[in-house]
């Protein structure tokens, strides 16, 4: 078998399963090396709901030792394979109580931005936050690898993020406008912002003076079918002339806290 | 009619083949290759494929000549193969990779998905062990390193399935 090309172990290894897959990578060194890419082809349609395999984040304490699965450069091609990727319980490192119980059941959104990085072939990207992420630093980062997703076609962001860093909703528009499906809550404004909202009157205010007229053009290619956006972002919708769904939710973290009362 | 006609084919060896030009067009390279240049009488030669292994291809080709679903491509890796071929693949290991190389230099999806099948089929529901023995390979890696691999992949195959 070892006179074998390579492509040929390929094409039997298209009739492998997961199982004889995994096996298969115990056989001996040269088919480790050949088989453990295709190990990445499962996973491709994975919801990394519980991202125990194979993103684990690990404690780094020392950073001499500061291997995470990140570093391993066999992932930047398997990522590359990854066409839908679903994050629902995002947290920043500095959101020590916030992380979840569970250690695995998390990813960091500076570990996430690395992530959707590598993953220039993601067509369904879907993040979600349980708690407020306070004081995000590198938001525009983040914003910067959504723009590098050519082929994304669905996008969901449930993040509510605070943040000093200014990170309008106009700023992903040319992220939009290659979409089909846009989900969009949270706090996708900065503090200065909001408060600058509240003195304008509306949050449409400021998404019109974002969409200048130079953009307007971008805006009428936008094929977005179905939108489902917090009630302040609603005059998104007049850019999308494909429209077909709208769901308008009220942005219930727009509100300040109140102690309960009883009544 | 082109499909009465013959082809004569020649082995690594030289041993000549005539085969009818229809068991001829079920391999895509030939194919192409008649269709471009036109019959032009003289000896296909085929220096990547020995005698007996055309002799092989040639026998799965005549077998399926007037299989309505040859080319249709059969992606379902799940599939049954069918009591002949599953005859005709009881060969050899050596004879078996030489008919999947030979499947794949004359592009015969089919024969070859057949072959690679085959020889999937001999790797599921196996442990590495009875692998190594299958297919006559040395255990390389050192103990660490089984260990090391083990405990990557020994959840994942439950986990992955």
């Amino acid at each position: 078998m070892d006179n074998l090309p390579m492509e040929l172990f390929l094409a039997i290894a298209r009739f492998f399963d997961g199982p004889t897959l995994v096996t298969c990578l115990r056989v001996c060194r040269h088919w480790h090396v050949i088989f453990h890419p295709l190990i990445w082809r499962l996973i491709q349609k994975t919801t990394w709901h519980n991202p125990r395999f194979p993103l684990y984040e690990k404690k780094l304490t020392d950073s001499a030792k500061a291997t995470t699965p990140l570093d391993n450069p066999t992932l930047p091609t398997a990522l590359l394979h990854v066409n839908t990727l679903q994050w629902c319980s995002v947290y920043t490192a500095s959101d020590r109580k916030q992380r979840p119980r569970r250690q695995h059941s998390g990813i960091e959104l500076d570990t996430l931005g690395r992530v959707v990085g590598l993953t220039s072939n993601l067509v369904c990207l879907h993040l979600q936050s349980q708690h407020k992420i306070k004081k995000f630093e590198s938001l525009s980062l983040f914003v910067r690898d959504l723009h590098r997703l050519q082929s994304l076609k669905e996008l969901a962001l449930m993040l509510y993020i605070d943040t000093d860093t200014p990170v309008a909703v106009e700023e992903l528009f040319p992220v939009f406008s290659r979409l089909n499906k846009l989900t969009i809550t949270g706090l996708w404004i900065s503090p200065e912002r909001r408060q600058e909202e509240k003195v304008g009157g509306a949050g449409i205010g400021a998404v019109d003076r974002g969409a200048g007229a130079g953009s307007l053009e971008t805006q009428q290619s936008w094929k977005i079918r179905s939108l489902t956006v917090a009630t302040r972002l609603l005059s998104l919708a007049r850019y999308c002339p494909a429209l077909v769904f709208l769901t308008a939710s009220y942005d219930f973290c727009e509100k300040t806290p109140t102690p309960e009362t009883s009544s | 009619m082109s499909a009465h006609s013959q082809i004569l084919l020649t082995s690594s060896e030289g041993t000549e083949f005539i085969i009818d030009r229809d068991i001829a067009d079920k391999s895509m390279l030939l194919k192409c290759m008649l269709e471009d240049i036109g019959e032009i009488g003289q000896a296909v030669p085929l220096p990547n494929v020995s005698g007996p292994i055309l002799t092989k291809v040639i026998e799965y080709c005549t077998h399926h000549r007037d299989d309505p679903n040859f080319l249709s491509a059969n992606d379902d890796v799940a599939a049954e193969i069918d009591e002949w071929d599953l005859e005709y693949c009881k060969v050899d290991q050596g004879t078996l990779y030489e008919l999947i190389l030979a499947a794949n230099y004359l592009d015969i999806k089919p024969l070859m998905d057949l072959t690679c099948k085959t020889v999937a089929n001999m790797i599921k529901a196996k442990s590495p062990e009875e692998i190594r023995k299958t297919f006559n390979i040395t255990n390389d890696f050192t103990p660490e390193e089984e260990d090391q691999v083990r405990r990557e992949n020994g959840k994942g195959s439950r986990r992955l399935s």
